[in-house]
């Protein structure tokens, strides 16, 4: 092998990822996200640290003296809301999101068993991966973030055809959809899902991801909007929620999804 | 076919192995010879959206357009060798839509081969689609018959003309999708390095048998569905949500299960996209495809340069086949990756 | 590469190409022919035993990144290192037996990861 005396790699190659690391640790940055209650801030901390086997205990103790609601939203979903700014600003990355997501659904459904009626979601959205991909875990990874943003997924699962689709979407009436392709030769259904559902008057936000899709392809067609990477998913949602159109969502979508 | 495990190392020390030369070479196709003294150019592609609906379109578009291309580009700028991959689309598990660019591309080689004396030849990589829900094997998928469609486009091509017959298995992907978000080393280990493992030289036991019986060759796998999805999801300098110590280690473990398939009775090349290929061929001898700095039109890695150290083949990846400045697409990647080869 | 061949240069560019990625980051660091090699061989020493040998696999490129980053040749992030670390205990802590491994792996997973099904594998 050569000898590599003398030669500096610094003109070669930079570790950007080295040099721009964050050293704030998890407890450091949390100090400013988790709430002032006490009881409240003992929940959150269950889903922050991910303590998959203590949430259960400290949601019952919680529920002793708090109403669930608020065990669910000042305590697990605010933990979650902590958990998804650390990601963003990588201190935490996605094994961290996918376990607190786990603790937090663990103890959501020991507290909304005591929410009289049942706990009320942001809003329902269905999600697939499109007829002939079998690839889904973008989309998997996606459905544990918009979850975990308080929202109801009804995840078709991949390789759907265009009629079950449709069928479920006229039956559920979602506030959106989305798809993933990751293959050029499966992206030309997202088209013609949209032609459906605009033929049905259904004319909803139709999100195309994946690796073959690309801002572009999305917006070509009517009812399509993109999403690059997964966290962009729940902050498109939200403003599907307040009310964006498919068009709205376009022409605002790079300060909507931010920096993300 | 029977299953010989390799328990010695084919090279003595790192330092004899290069790019080039392989200890077991493999000769195929019109005058094809793989690790026998020099690299060639494996143009890998892919059929514009909307050709996969009609037999003739499809065969119009992989063989009038971008085989004639290819050839065409080797001819105009000096390349002596040139291998083309074909991944199959999904709808190609029909016959109908298969079989007339397996034997066109085929057909087009030999006829350049002639004209020409260059030495060309396809490497046909049939589609995995088989589901862990639904049964990777034989019997098990009453739903779409999977595990049965994989074994009958083997046969289909290697009937119509396939030089080398491969594969990106998935047995043991439902593991590596787990193991991956959730940053379980342990999971990758007894799902692909043990489960995908016993999968692969299952499969690998049977496509050989297949083109044995046609006089193909079998070439080889790759572990994309578990330590690439790794890889692409550690990213670049600054994503990772996948930490890139972690896809290192399912890298490694990878190798032990992409293994399998030479072990199962193919003898190489393996595909460009097992990063792996280098550990492999370390232990087994066997020609190795690789690709890197000149795959760009597909993904950009952290290895460009560096893993084309021992390669035999050299790859792009894949393209779609739309026009550039400089020609077609495909015309464009076989000038890179063939004077790449050349240099 | 061709030309290199026919000139008698192929090492030497072989290690430019090498040495050209070697740092840029922990995978391309084990993927360097001479760690790829010494991955190659802890995979054949077990060759018989798929268990063994993919653990074997993970042990070498933790090893070898450990001892990289330990010498200053390859620098991880806080992060990096730390999962590294995390991966060393995990895959130091397994049986070195096939079947030990194997039923406590199938406890494990069999509710944890989606679609996971002996009989996918002959099992």
């Amino acid at each position: 092998m050569l000898s590599r005396e003398g030669a500096d790699f610094t003109v070669v190659l930079r570790r950007y990822d080295i040099e721009h690391q964050v050293s704030m640790t998890p407890e450091e940055m949390a100090k400013k996200l988790l709430p002032k209650d006490e009881v409240f801030k003992k929940v959150a901390e269950e889903v922050l640290y991910m303590r998959f086997k203590t949430v259960g205990p400290v949601v019952m103790e919680a529920l002793k003296v708090r109403d669930p609601l608020d065990v669910i939203n000042q305590g697990l979903v605010t933990g979650m809301e902590a958990v998804a700014k650390l990601y963003a600003e990588h201190v935490y990355f996605l094994p961290e999101i996918m376990m607190a997501a786990k603790v937090m659904e663990i103890g959501i459904a020991i507290a909304e068993k005591q929410v009289p009626g049942g706990r009320e979601t942001k809003g329902t959205i269905i999600m697939h991966a499109v007829e002939g991909d079998p690839h889904d875990i973008g989309k998997n990874i996606a459905a544990v973030m918009v979850r975990s943003s308080g929202y109801n997924v009804i995840d078709m699962g991949r390789d759907v055809p265009i009629k079950d689709f449709i069928a479920k979407v006229e039956e559920v009436r979602p506030m959106m959809v989305s798809g993933t392709a990751l293959m050029t030769t499966t992206m030309a259904v997202f088209p013609q899902e949209a032609k459906i559902l605009q033929e049905k008057g259904i004319e909803i936000p139709l999100m195309g991801c994946g690796g073959a899709v690309n801002r572009e392809y999305a917006n070509s067609y009517d009812l399509g909007i993109y999403s690059e990477k997964a966290p962009q998913t729940p902050l498109i949602a939200d403003k599907v929620r307040e009310g964006y159109t498919w068009k709205q969502v376009r022409e605002e979508w790079d300060s909507i999804v931010g920096g993300n | 076919m029977s299953v010989t495990r390799y328990t010695k190392m084919a090279y003595d020390c790192a330092d004899d192995m290069v790019f080039g030369t392989a200890k077991s070479p493999v000769a195929y196709g019109f005058g094809l010879k793989i690790g026998a003294g020099h690299v060639i150019p494996e143009i890998n592609y892919a059929p514009r959206p909307g050709t996969e609906k009609d037999p003739e379109k499809l065969r119009k578009e992989y063989v009038d357009f971008i085989t004639k291309d290819i050839l065409d580009r080797a001819i105009t700028a000096g390349f002596p060798d040139v291998q083309l991959e074909t991944e199959w689309v999904s709808q190609m598990n029909q016959a109908k839509l298969s079989a007339p660019v397996v034997a066109g591309q085929q057909e087009m080689c030999e006829k350049y081969h002639e004209e020409y004396g260059l030495n060309c030849g396809t490497r046909q990589t049939v589609p995995d689609q088989r589901e862990a829900d639904h049964g990777l094997r034989s019997g098990m998928d009453s739903v779409h018959g999977y595990p049965e469609k994989l074994f009958e486009c083997c046969d289909i091509a290697c009937e119509n003309g396939c030089n080398n017959l491969s594969i990106e298995s998935v047995g043991g992907k439902e593991f590596a999708d787990y193991a991956v978000t959730n940053g379980d080393i342990v999971a990758f280990l007894f799902g692909v390095g043990y489960l995908g493992s016993i999968d692969m030289t299952w499969l690998w036991q049977q496509m050989s048998d297949i083109a044995r019986k046609n006089k193909c060759v079998a070439g080889g796998d790759t572990n994309c569905s578990g330590a690439n999805v790794s890889m692409f999801m550690a990213g670049g300098m600054m994503d990772q949500d996948v930490q890139r110590t972690f896809s290192a280690v399912t890298r490694a473990i990878s190798a032990a299960r992409t293994l399998c398939a030479w072990e199962a009775g193919a003898i190489g090349p393996d595909k460009d996209c097992g990063y792996e290929g280098v550990i492999v061929k370390a232990i087994a001898g066997k020609p190795t495809t690789q690709e890197g700095k000149n795959c760009q039109c597909a993904h950009c890695d952290l290895q460009g340069n560096l893993i084309a150290q021992c390669c035999d083949l050299w790859s792009n990846e894949s393209v779609e086949y739309h026009p550039e400045f400089g020609g077609t697409s495909v015309q464009c990647w076989l000038g890179t990756i063939g004077y790449e080869a050349s240099s | 590469m061709n030309t290199a061949i026919q000139l008698k240069q192929e090492k030497t560019l072989r290690d430019l190409y090498m040495y050209s990625d070697r740092y840029r980051g922990p995978e391309a660091y084990i993927l360097a022919y001479d760690n790829a090699w010494q991955i190659g061989k802890a995979i054949a020493e077990y060759g018989d035993d798929l268990y063994m040998r993919a653990k074997a696999a993970g042990m070498k490129a933790v090893e070898i990144l450990l001892k990289g980053y330990e010498s200053k040749e390859i620098g991880l992030t806080v992060k990096q290192l730390e999962t590294l670390q995390d991966i060393n205990k995990k895959i130091s802590a397994l049986p070195d037996d096939e079947d030990k491994f194997f039923d406590w792996a199938v406890k494990e997973y069999k509710d944890t990861v989606p679609n996971f099904n002996m009989k996918n594998y002959g099992l």
